[in-house]
Parts: C-alpha cells; structure tokens; sequence
C-alpha cells in the first residue's frame, strides 16, 4: 500500500466524497417524496391515475440503475435543457429510481395499517386525505422506517453508477486515480472504505431514528 | 316529527352471498333502536351502510333530508352527524387519550385547540376517564378504550349514534362501565343504533327491538312485544339460545 499515493489524492477523494453525499441525500429525499405521490397513485381508485404509476415502477425496478443513468444524460435532460449537465442527471436518475422503491414501501407500510383506523377516521367525517394525513401516515412511517434505511444504504452505494457519466463523485475520483497511476489497491480500497463508513453511519443515524420514534 | 334514519327496500350482497334483502327501516328522532340477531344475520352490515362504510348496492337510504346513496352527497359532510363506536374501539394509538377525541373536532369541525380540548375534557369527565386524558391508548383497559372510543365519536357533536358491538371484544367485568355510559346517553335523549348480544341491555334501555335472521328483517317491536311474545318462530328460536 503506498499511503503517500493515496494521501497526494486526498483532496479529491474528499471533494469526491461531498458529491457522493451531495447527490445521495438529494435522491434520498426527492425520492422519498416523489415515492409518496407514486404510492398513492397505485392505490387511486381510478384506472387512469393507478396505470401510469404501475408502469412507472415497473419501468424503474425492471431495468438497471446503469441504464437509467444513460438514458436519462444522454437522452432526457439534453431533450429538455438542450445540453446535460452531469449534476442533474445525477440526481434525476437517483431520485426517479429510488422513487419506485420508495413507493413500495409506501404502499406496503400504508397498507400494513388496520382498516378500522380508516373507517374510524371516516366516521369522523375525515376526507380520504385527512384521514392518510393524521391518521394512517403517522403510524404507518414508523413501520416504515427499516425498509427505508435498506432503500437509503442501497442508494448511496449505487450512486456510484453514476462515475459512467463522469459525475465527479467518489468513485470517478478512484477511477480516475486507478487510470493515472496504474494502481488497484490504493484507489478502490480507500473508496470501498468510505463507503463504508458512510453507510456505517448512516445505519447508525437510522437506528436512533427507530428508536426514538418507537419509544414515543 | 320526520324519522332521523329512513331506510327504503335496502339490498346488499358480497359477491353471491346476500347479506341485507329489502330492509325497510325508519328511526324517530330520541329512540333507541337495538338490533339484535345471529352472528351473519346482516346487523353490522346494516349499521355500516348507515354510514357509508359499506355501500348498499339497492334501496335508498335517508339521513334526515340528505338521500345517502344519490351520486353528489358529501359523505364525509353526512358522517359528521353520526357518531360510531366499533366492536375493537379503534382508537388512534400514536397519540393520547385527549388528542384522539380532539382531532375530528379541530381538523373537521375546525373549532381552536382550546375549544375542541375543553369540550374533550367535559367528554373525558362524563365516561369517568378525566385522568386519562394525557395516557395513550396502549395503557388503557378494554373498557376504558371503548369509553374514550364513545367520547372521541361524541366530541363531533353527532345526532345520531351507531354501536357496532361495542361490548362483544371487552371482558365480563368491563361490559358494565361501557353499558353504563350508553344508558345515560340514551336517557338524555341521544338517537341510537345499536347492534349487541347484551339481552340485558336491549330490554332495559331499547325502544323498539329489530330481530334480523339471514339479511331479512323479521320481527321488530317493543322489548315486552320481541322479548315477552316473539311472534316468528326464528325469534323464539335465537331468543331461547341467548336467553337459556
């Protein structure tokens, strides 16, 4: 191990490490977002909300993160800004794919509710939203919480796809650095190990989370 | 005095199975009307068509002058009327006694937080449970859940109440403090519904007894008339089962 190699790139390791928490926390929480509206789609009444929200998550969960990324730099963001830029195409891709995701475990956590929590909250004369809002979300996002941690971990190691298109983050640095010195080691160790300590920690943040709102 | 409930020819089925078959059915305003019948005899079915949460697919029904199942009812407008205790409360376990009967008051109602908290109080002192107003439901016996499961449907101000079994999932000794509270509500004048098991209960506070057998409305007619002198022979026949 040459430490000294890996300490010559250390500051583009960390600005690397920035962007990987940069888009990662974008995706997390614009997908977690979008995931909401796509799971309450799937569960609309009405044919013509619950189709396109069923293909939308089929898409996504069907074709690899790897392609996403590459249809959406060098197809969608030209066709709607005329040139891509490297950031956005990022953080569409994250969020669009972990959006599907995100609106499974919606989906799966809304429904693990009671149904008398619902009608309960209907014989109140709470609207389907009032209801979703005080009642059955509340409730239903504590459950969700683990599977969330899962999707979140899986998210920031994928984010690592997006070094294919150049987005300077963790694993384009180590790439880079793995070209221009013609090492294996030094460049792909130090990235796998942090990685891992971003994971690490952020399981760690996950678990408090639990605990604090179990406890509540 | 036009009836509170009118119920017209009403049918319902699940699939192939008919569970309601041409119900007719009109309750006055101030009257307590028990239904009674075997379990799978439609009587909670009933009770939930009255407030839309099950929907029948014939017949009409009448909340006072608004027809339930026309096509532009507000149905969360409708339910605001109707108080509904559920045979397993129900009630909102991520949040204390006092903010379960409070939300409906504020988010639906719109009264302030201190409005809707000083009548969930007075609510909360008339079952005997001002102590627990700060507990969250997880900590509260079965009898007590479904008391502040009554004062939570009560906090809406509603004018007619429905009882879906209120005291079929409680234990023996709690069955008591729960009728209890349903007999003072009756006593001032409340409009109720209520499906139960409790013979005891239906005799005493019951206006008019309902016995319903297979989705059909059999026998209906005063405790001393349904109790005392069942005319069909179904009646005598559950009526000696659950009396023996």
């Amino acid at each position: 191990m040459n430490f000294e190699l890996i300490y010559e790139w250390s500051d583009l390791f960390l600005k690397g490490t920035l962007i990987t928490i940069g888009i990662s926390v974008a995706g997390i929480l614009l997908g977690a977002m979008l995931g909401l509206v796509i799971a309450l789609g799937r569960m609309a009444r009405t044919v013509y909300v619950r189709w396109p929200t069923d293909a939308y998550v089929n898409f996504f969960r069907g074709t690899p993160l790897l392609v996403q990324v590459l249809i959406i730099h060098f197809g969608v963001v030209p066709a709607l800004y005329g040139s891509s830029n490297v950031y956005i195409a990022a953080i569409l891709a994250l969020t669009l794919n972990s959006a599907a995701y995100c609106a499974e475990i919606y989906r799966a956590g809304i429904q693990s509710i009671d149904k008398g929590q619902r009608e309960a909250s209907y014989s109140l004369g709470m609207t389907h939203f009032q209801a979703m809002r005080f009642v059955i979300l509340p409730q239903a996002v504590k459950r969700m919480i683990p599977a969330f941690g899962n999707e979140f971990i899986v998210l920031v190691k994928d984010s690592s796809i997006v070094s294919v298109i150049a987005a300077p983050e963790l694993m384009y640095w180590a790439r880079s650095m793995g070209a221009a010195a013609y090492k294996v080691w030094e460049p792909y160790l130090t990235a796998a190990l942090i990685y891992f300590i971003l994971t690490y920690s952020l399981n760690k943040l996950l678990i408090y989370i639990e605990r604090k709102t179990v406890t509540q | 005095m036009n009836p509170m409930i009118r119920v017209k020819q009403l049918s319902k089925s699940f699939g192939s199975n008919t569970v309601l078959r041409d119900i007719d059915l009109e309750v006055m305003p101030k009257e307590v009307v028990v239904l009674i019948g075997a379990s799978g005899s439609g009587k909670s079915t009933l009770l939930r068509c009255l407030n839309a949460l099950e929907t029948a697919e014939k017949g009409e029904i009448w909340i006072e002058e608004t027809p339930l199942l026309a096509k532009d009812t507000n149905i969360p407008k409708l339910r605001m009327e109707m108080g509904m205790v559920f045979q397993q409360f129900n009630l909102f376990p991520h949040m204390k006694v006092i903010d379960n009967i409070t939300l409906a008051p504020i988010r639906v109602r719109g009264w302030t937080p201190e409005q809707a908290r000083a009548k969930g109080m007075e609510l909360l002192r008339k079952v005997g449970l001002e102590t627990k107003a700060d507990a969250y439901p997880a900590s509260l016996s079965g009898g007590q859940s479904q008391r502040v499961a009554i004062a939570r449907a009560l906090a809406m101000e509603p004018k007619i109440m429905l009882f879906d079994e209120p005291t079929s999932a409680l234990d023996p000794e709690m069955v008591g403090e729960v009728l209890a509270v349903m007999k003072t509500l009756a006593k001032e004048g409340m409009t109720m519904i209520v499906v139960t098991h409790e013979m005891g209960f239906a005799r005493e506070v019951g206006d008019r007894i309902i016995f319903l057998d297979q989705g059909v409305l059999l026998e209906q007619g005063t405790p001393e008339e349904v109790f005392g002198n069942p005319r069909n022979e179904r009646t005598k026949e559950f009526l000696s089962k659950v009396l023996a």
